[in-house]
């Protein structure tokens, strides 16, 4: 009882600050793995403390393919430097104008970020299932 | 700059990614998987090719200019390991392709196949010494799940292979512990990874009298040593070479053990050039393995085991190569290094075959094949042939070339010794070809193989003889990486353009 009424009020707080970490991460410290691995965790509390059917009631995730297409995101934006000609892995800084807020400034460091968030989370949550489900593998 | 440099990491990573998207579509992933090992194999000539014209070529990732970014470095030595890497790789795909049980080749293995490519040509490229330590990591990774698919025809049991994976993988933690140790001291004592400036630094710091460098290179060694499979760490090879599925085995003999030692190449002639104490301890390491290995290999009946210790040995007279570290002595251990990994990996992959027809891994209990596969018969003569050290097969040559280097070092008793290793790998590989192939057929069982099956032990069989009949291109590759690779100031100059 108390491990779930405490579990529902953190969830919402961690996920909110693993988002802050990744978004921070190009320039503070954070990133996508450290977030990656702060989601990965809240739902690894959700899957001790309500069980998997429940979770997976609610979500209903290939979290392989989660991984498979943060790789992709990934791959994308290391190799898209490319394309500009600049070296690969570079971060390109995009800046344009938006109505009501103002120049803002978009670097593809981000993209890449949440790249490895994905893989990150996709990854810890494969294995987690896999080890604990006996399922098989598909 | 170059982009070229980048190609075979980025290309490998790839396709691995992309190959796991695949997994529901088999065949487009299998024609992935070999269209993109054709390709890398092509990125890494051409890759030869442009070092060898135009000079080292380095990349710097994300554009940070050297001391302070990564970069990646092809020389002609790691250049010329990449083309061998896609040749033995591009083999045992092929073979796995025909080998390997269709779901875990779908789910698992592809995928892993290229992010152990992605990690052994990381290695080679990398110029920084750290992300060294992330490639092997990369590297190490999907060999462990590489170890673990499920064989098929069930011919290893559960337990074997799990009882190997798991010594592999507590002694590499240990290896990743020691060398993270090594690193991080390293990088205390001389503030910087990057591995040329390293070069020119440890000099500096040598000459001014600071005595724990030595230990630093000695730490170094112990865990290349560990890579390499040299006399005192070589006892998880004989376990892991036997359980791991066939092409897998000829992947660690032809190219993982290469790994270790090629970076024994770059600690002696680029980072800890001059250190004696360092080659010295090489050297002996070299000798005992060679005599281990040997002796070893003369009790063994199984005949992945047999070709396991036999490769601990071989890989003594590429260490004693590498210890002597003169021009000369590098340009035979790479001759030596190629060679081997063209027939070692092509000696697995037969074994697996001659396993596959007899179902049956003892060599005691087999006989006679000779009779109903004269292909095999043939292919592995020629491998056992070169690994003994016979002309005319590249073997000859390699072995020739390192006793010229010994002897030309004035170490007459290391050469007595190697010769007694070259004898002891006479002996035990014909009697592992006599036992199989020749005498009385034992087995009666009417199976055939696939032609993925024979087709890559065809291959490296061919260029195995072809290596022995015309060397001279490839020795002349060699002698020009040997003085490359020995004199620092190339690949620092390339690397740092003057900067220190």
């Amino acid at each position: 009882m108390v491990a779930r009424v405490i579990t529902n009020a953190v969830r919402y707080i961690c996920i909110l600050f693993s988002l802050t970490l990744l978004l921070a991460g190009h320039n503070e410290p954070g990133g996508g793995f450290v977030a990656g691995a702060m989601t990965a965790s809240v739902f690894a509390l959700l899957y001790l403390v309500f069980g998997k059917d429940y979770v997976e009631s609610r979500f209903q995730t290939d979290y392989r393919t989660l991984a498979v297409s943060g790789f992709l995101i990934t791959i994308f934006f290391a190799l898209m430097p490319l394309v500009l000609g600049e070296p690969v892995l570079s971060s390109i800084l995009f800046s344009f104008d938006l109505p009501q807020l103002g120049r803002v400034e978009l670097a593809s460091a981000v993209g890449f970020d949440f790249g490895i968030y994905l893989v990150v989370v996709g990854s810890i949550l494969t294995i987690l299932r896999w080890s604990a489900g006996g399922e098989e593998l598909g | 700059m170059s982009l070229l440099a980048a190609l075979p990491v980025v290309g490998s990573l790839t396709t691995a990614v992309l190959l796991l998207v695949l997994s529901r579509w088999p065949r487009i992933q299998k024609g992935l998987a070999l269209g993109s090992n054709l390709l890398l194999f092509s990125i890494a000539l051409a890759l030869l090719v442009e070092v060898r014209e135009g000079g080292i070529q380095v990349h710097h990732l994300s554009g940070w200019p050297p001391p302070y970014g990564i970069i990646l470095v092809a020389d002609l030595l790691s250049s010329t390991l990449l083309t061998v890497t896609a040749g033995v790789f591009l083999a045992a795909l092929v073979y796995s392709l025909g080998y390997m049980e269709k779901e875990s080749l779908r789910l698992s293995y592809l995928p892993l196949f290229f992010f152990l490519m992605t990690g052994v040509n990381g290695a080679f490229l990398t110029g920084d010494i750290f992300n060294l330590f992330v490639f092997f990591e990369v590297m190490l990774l999907s060999t462990y799940g590489l170890l673990i698919t499920w064989d098929p025809k069930g011919l290893i049991s559960r337990a074997e292979k799990l009882e190997a994976t798991f010594k592999y993988l507590i002694l590499n933690i240990i290896g990743a512990a020691v060398m993270l140790l090594a690193i991080g001291t390293l990088y205390g004592t001389t503030g910087t990874l990057n591995m040329a400036q390293l070069s020119v630094r440890i000099q500096t710091l040598r000459a001014a009298g600071v005595v724990h460098i030595d230990l630093i290179a000695l730490l170094f060694v112990a865990v290349f040593g560990l890579k390499a499979a040299a006399a005192p760490f070589h006892f998880w090879l004989p376990d892991v070479y036997t359980s791991a599925p066939t092409p897998v085995s000829a992947i660690l003999s032809g190219i993982l053990n290469k790994v270790g030692a090629y970076m024994m190449i770059r600690l002696t002639s680029l980072l800890f050039v001059g250190f004696e104490g360092v080659s010295e301890v090489i050297l002996l390491l070299g000798l005992g393995t060679i005599i281990l290995g040997g002796v070893m290999a003369m009790g063994q009946s199984d005949i992945k085991r047999l070709l396991a210790y036999s490769s601990v040995s071989q890989m003594g007279f590429l260490l004693l190569a590498i210890g002597l570290a003169s021009g000369q002595a590098i340009a035979a251990a790479i001759f030596f290094l190629v060679s081997h990994a063209i027939i070692s990996s092509m000696l697995f992959l037969a074994a697996g075959g001659v396993t596959h027809l007899t179902r049956e891994r003892s060599i005691d209990r087999m006989g006679g094949l000779a009779g109903s596969s004269p292909f095999l018969a043939i292919t592995f003569l020629i491998g056992i042939m070169a690994l003994a050290g016979l002309p005319p097969l590249n073997g000859f040559i390699s072995k020739l070339l390192i006793f010229q280097a010994i002897i030309d070092s004035g170490r007459l008793l290391y050469v007595l010794i190697a010769l007694i290793g070259a004898f002891l790998s006479i002996v035990y590989n014909f009697r592992a070809w006599l036992d199989t192939f020749w005498g009385k057929t034992r087995r009666t069982e009417k199976r055939s193989l696939s032609l993925y099956l024979l087709l890559p032990v065809g291959f490296l069989a061919a260029i195995s003889l072809l290596l022995g009949i015309f060397p001279e291109p490839l020795v002349d590759l060699v002698s020009q990486v040997g003085v490359q690779a020995t004199t620092p100031d190339f690949y620092v100059e390339a690397v740092l353009g003057g900067v220190t």
